[in-house]
C-alpha cells in the first residue's frame, strides 16, 4: 500500500492548551479515513494544520512521500470542504466551481465545470447565486468545488452536519460513492458515530491531542483499547463492573452472578434498553426483550466482556 | 423594540418617517434649483416666490460666472482632480492598511486606530504652515497632488476604519478556502476579499471624495494662487452678496456630489455578504 498522507509528532498549541499532542498517523492511499471525536478535542486543527492554513510548533507533515510542512496551502495540492462550505457568496454557482481552475490556471475550465457539475446533479443551478440555492445544493457546490482539479487528497470538516436528517442519509450514501469511483483519499471529520460507522475504513478516535485508537469502526466496537473509548463509542457507553467492559447487549438476563435493579426501560424501535444500578452502586445499560417495571430486580450474567487493565 | 417591525402600522410609520426626511434634504436643494433656473421675477424679485416656477432662465449662470470663465473651470477641474486624487490614494492605501489591521489582535489593531486618529486631532492650519514650507522645497506647493497629500492626513483615519468594518463582515473561512483552491495570498485578497469588502471600500471612496471636495484649510494654505473650487468661491462669490450667483456657484459645487453619490449607491449594499455561510 501507498502512503499517502504521514504525521510524525505534529505537536499545537493554542497558549498554554496543547490542542495536538505528539499525533503520529500514516494515511493509505485510497483510503477513507474518518476521525471521530468529541467536539472540543482539535478535530478541525488537525484538518488546518495538514491543509497548511496553521502551523505545527513542532513535528512534520508530509504528503506523498514529501515534507509539506512549511508550505502554504496552494502550494500543496489539496482540497477541503468546510463545514459552512464556504463558498464565494459573491459569485455564482459556476464561478465557484470554477475558481480552483482559474488559480491553477488549468485549461477547458467550462468542460470541466459541466461534466462535474453533472455528475452531482447540479448542472441546472449553474447560472444561479450560491445564496439562492438549498443547503444539500450548496454542500454538492462545495463537493464539485474540491472535485473539479483532481487534487491529490481530500478533507472534509463535518460536511454534512449543517443537512437537515434526510438530506443527510442520502448525502452521507453519495459521498461513499464518490470516494470509491474516484479512488481518492478522504480524511473525514466528525463527531457523529453513526457517520464513522457508515463511511470510515478506518477510524481514528481523537481524544486529548492524539488518537487513542485507530482501527475499523467494529473493532472500536468490540475490542475498545480503552475504558474511555468502550465509554465514547457507542450509542450507550459501555457497562463497567470492576475491570471488566461490556456492551448492553453483551449479557444474559434471568439468572446469574449480578443483580440489577431497574431505573428505567427505553424503547429504541423493538428493542428494549433498561437502566438501572446494581448493588455496588454502578450504573449498567443492558439490552432487553421486553419492558421491565421501575424497582424491579433481575439477576443477570455476562457472557462476554472485555478486561481492562485497571478498573474505572 | 424589534416586535415593533412585524406591525404593519409601524411599517407605515417607518414609510412615512422617510418620506417625511426625505422631503426635508430634498427642499433646499429643490429651492436650490429653483433660484438657480428660475426667473428672477418669480423667484428673488417676487414678493410671493412660488413653488412651481414657470418662467426658467439660464442667465442667472450666466451672469454669475461671466468674467470668470478660465479660472472658474480651473478651480473646478483642480478640485475635481484633487478629490479624485485624494479618494484613489484613501482606499488605495486605506483597503490594504485595513486588511492588515484587521489581522491583528483586536486590542493591538484598536490601539493603532487610535493612534491613526490621534492625526486628526491636531488642527489642520498647525499643520499646513510647516507643510507648505517642505512643499515649496519639493515642489508640490500649488499642485493637486501635494494638497491632495495633505487632505489624506484628515481623510485615511476614517477610510481605514471604514474598511475596517467592511472587512470584518468578511468570513475568515473564505480566505482560508481561497488559499486551499490554490490562490496565493495576494489573489485571494484580490479577487476574494475585495470584492466582498466592496460596500465599505465605495463608501470611503464616496466619503474621503467629499470631504476633499469642500476641503478648505489645506486649500487655502496650500494652493492660494491656483485656489479650489471652495476657496475661489469664498473670495469671489460670498463678498458680492447676490443670491443668484450664490445659488449658481451652490449648484456647481453641489451636482458633482449628487452625480457621484448615485453612480456609486449601487455598490453601497452589504447585506449579501454573510449569505453563503449560514448554516
Amino acid at each position: 500500500m501507498v502512503v499517502k498522507l504521514e504525521l510524525r509528532n505534529v505537536t499545537k498549541s493554542y497558549g498554554k492548551t496543547k490542542v495536538i499532542n505528539d499525533l503520529s498517523i500514516s494515511i493509505e492511499a485510497g483510503e477513507f479515513f474518518v476521525v471521530l471525536g468529541p467536539s472540543g478535542t482539535g478535530k478541525s486543527t488537525l484538518l488546518k494544520l495538514i491543509v497548511g492554513i496553521e502551523q505545527p510548533d513542532s513535528g512534520k507533515i508530509l504528503i506523498d512521500g514529501k515534507d509539506v510542512t512549511r508550505l502554504p496551502p496552494n502550494k500543496r495540492n489539496l482540497a477541503m470542504v468546510f463545514q459552512n462550505y464556504a463558498l464565494y457568496p459573491n459569485m455564482t454557482v459556476y464561478q465557484n466551481i470554477a475558481f480552483p481552475l482559474k488559480m491553477h490556471r488549468i485549461r477547458n475550465i467550462p468542460e470541466k465545470v459541466r461534466s462535474i457539475a453533472d455528475k452531482l446533479n447540479i448542472g441546472e443551478i449553474l447560472s444561479k447565486k450560491v445564496t439562492q440555492i438549498s443547503g444539500g445544493q450548496q454542500q454538492r457546490v462545495a463537493l464539485a468545488r474540491a472535485i473539479v482539479r483532481n487534487p491529490t487528497l481530500f478533507l472534509l470538516d463535518e460536511p454534512l452536519s449543517n443537512l437537515d436528517a434526510r438530506v443527510r442519509y442520502s448525502a452521507r450514501g453519495e459521498l461513499k460513492k464518490l470516494q470509491q469511483d474516484l479512488h481518492q483519499t478522504f480524511v473525514f471529520v466528525t463527531h457523529d458515530q453513526k457517520e464513522a460507522e457508515a463511511l470510515g475504513d478506518r477510524v481514528g478516535v481523537l481524544h486529548q491531542g492524539t488518537f487513542e485508537q485507530i482501527s475499523s469502526y467494529n473493532d472500536l466496537y468490540n475490542d475498545p483499547k480503552t475504558p474511555w473509548i468502550g465509554d465514547f463509542v457507542g450509542d450507550y457507553p459501555m457497562n463497567f463492573v470492576g475491570s471488566k467492559g461490556f456492551r448492553p447487549e453483551w449479557v444474559e438476563l434471568g439468572q446469574g452472578e449480578y443483580k440489577l435493579e431497574i431505573d428505567s426501560s427505553e424503547n429504541v424501535g423493538g428493542i428494549y434498553f433498561i437502566h438501572g444500578k446494581t448493588d455496588d452502586g454502578e450504573s449498567l445499560i443492558l439490552k432487553a426483550d421486553r419492558r421491565y417495571k421501575i424497582g424491579e430486580q433481575i439477576r443477570f450474567s455476562i457472557s462476554k466482556f472485555k478486561q481492562f487493565e485497571a478498573s474505572v | 423594540m424589534v416586535s415593533e417591525y412585524k406591525n404593519p402600522r409601524a411599517k407605515v410609520a417607518i414609510y412615512v418617517g422617510v418620506v417625511f426626511f426625505t422631503f426635508l434634504v430634498l427642499l433646499p436643494l429643490y429651492v436650490l434649483f429653483i433660484i438657480a433656473f428660475g426667473s428672477p421675477s418669480q423667484t428673488v424679485a417676487a414678493y410671493y416666490p412660488a413653488l412651481f416656477p414657470t418662467k426658467f432662465t439660464l442667465a442667472n449662470f450666466y451672469n454669475a460666472f461671466a468674467g470668470y470663465g478660465k479660472i472658474l473651470e480651473a478651480a473646478f477641474f483642480k478640485s475635481l482632480e484633487t478629490a479624485f486624487i485624494v479618494a484613489a490614494i484613501a482606499i488605495l492605501l486605506g483597503f490594504h492598511a485595513a486588511f492588515g489591521l484587521s489581522k491583528l489582535s483586536f486590542k493591538l489593531g484598536s490601539i493603532i486606530i487610535a493612534l491613526l486618529f490621534f492625526s486628526t486631532m491636531i488642527p489642520s492650519i498647525t499643520i499646513a504652515i510647516p507643510i507648505s514650507a517642505t512643499f515649496l522645497k519639493l515642489g508640490l506647493y500649488d499642485s493637486s497632488l501635494g494638497l491632495a497629500f495633505a487632505q489624506e492626513l484628515i481623510v485615511l483615519p476614517l477610510t481605514v476604519f471604514l474598511i475596517m468594518g467592511s472587512l470584518e463582515s468578511v468570513p475568515k473561512q473564505l480566505e482560508n478556502q481561497a488559499r486551499v483552491d490554490g490562490a496565493s495570498f495576494m489573489q485571494a485578497l484580490y479577487t476574494v476579499i475585495f470584492p466582498l469588502a466592496v460596500p465599505g471600500v465605495v463608501s470611503a471612496f464616496l466619503l474621503s471624495w467629499l470631504m476633499s471636495w469642500d476641503e478648505f484649510t489645506f486649500a487655502v494654505i496650500l494652493s492660494p494662487v491656483h485656489p479650489t473650487l471652495p476657496v475661489l468661491i469664498y473670495l469671489d462669490s460670498t463678498a458680492r452678496g447676490n443670491i443668484l450667483t450664490a445659488a449658481s456657484f451652490s449648484l456647481l459645487v453641489t451636482i458633482p456630489v449628487i452625480v457621484l453619490t448615485i453612480i456609486l449607491s449601487k455598490f453601497i449594499k452589504g447585506n449579501y455578504l454573510t449569505a453563503g455561510i449560514t448554516g
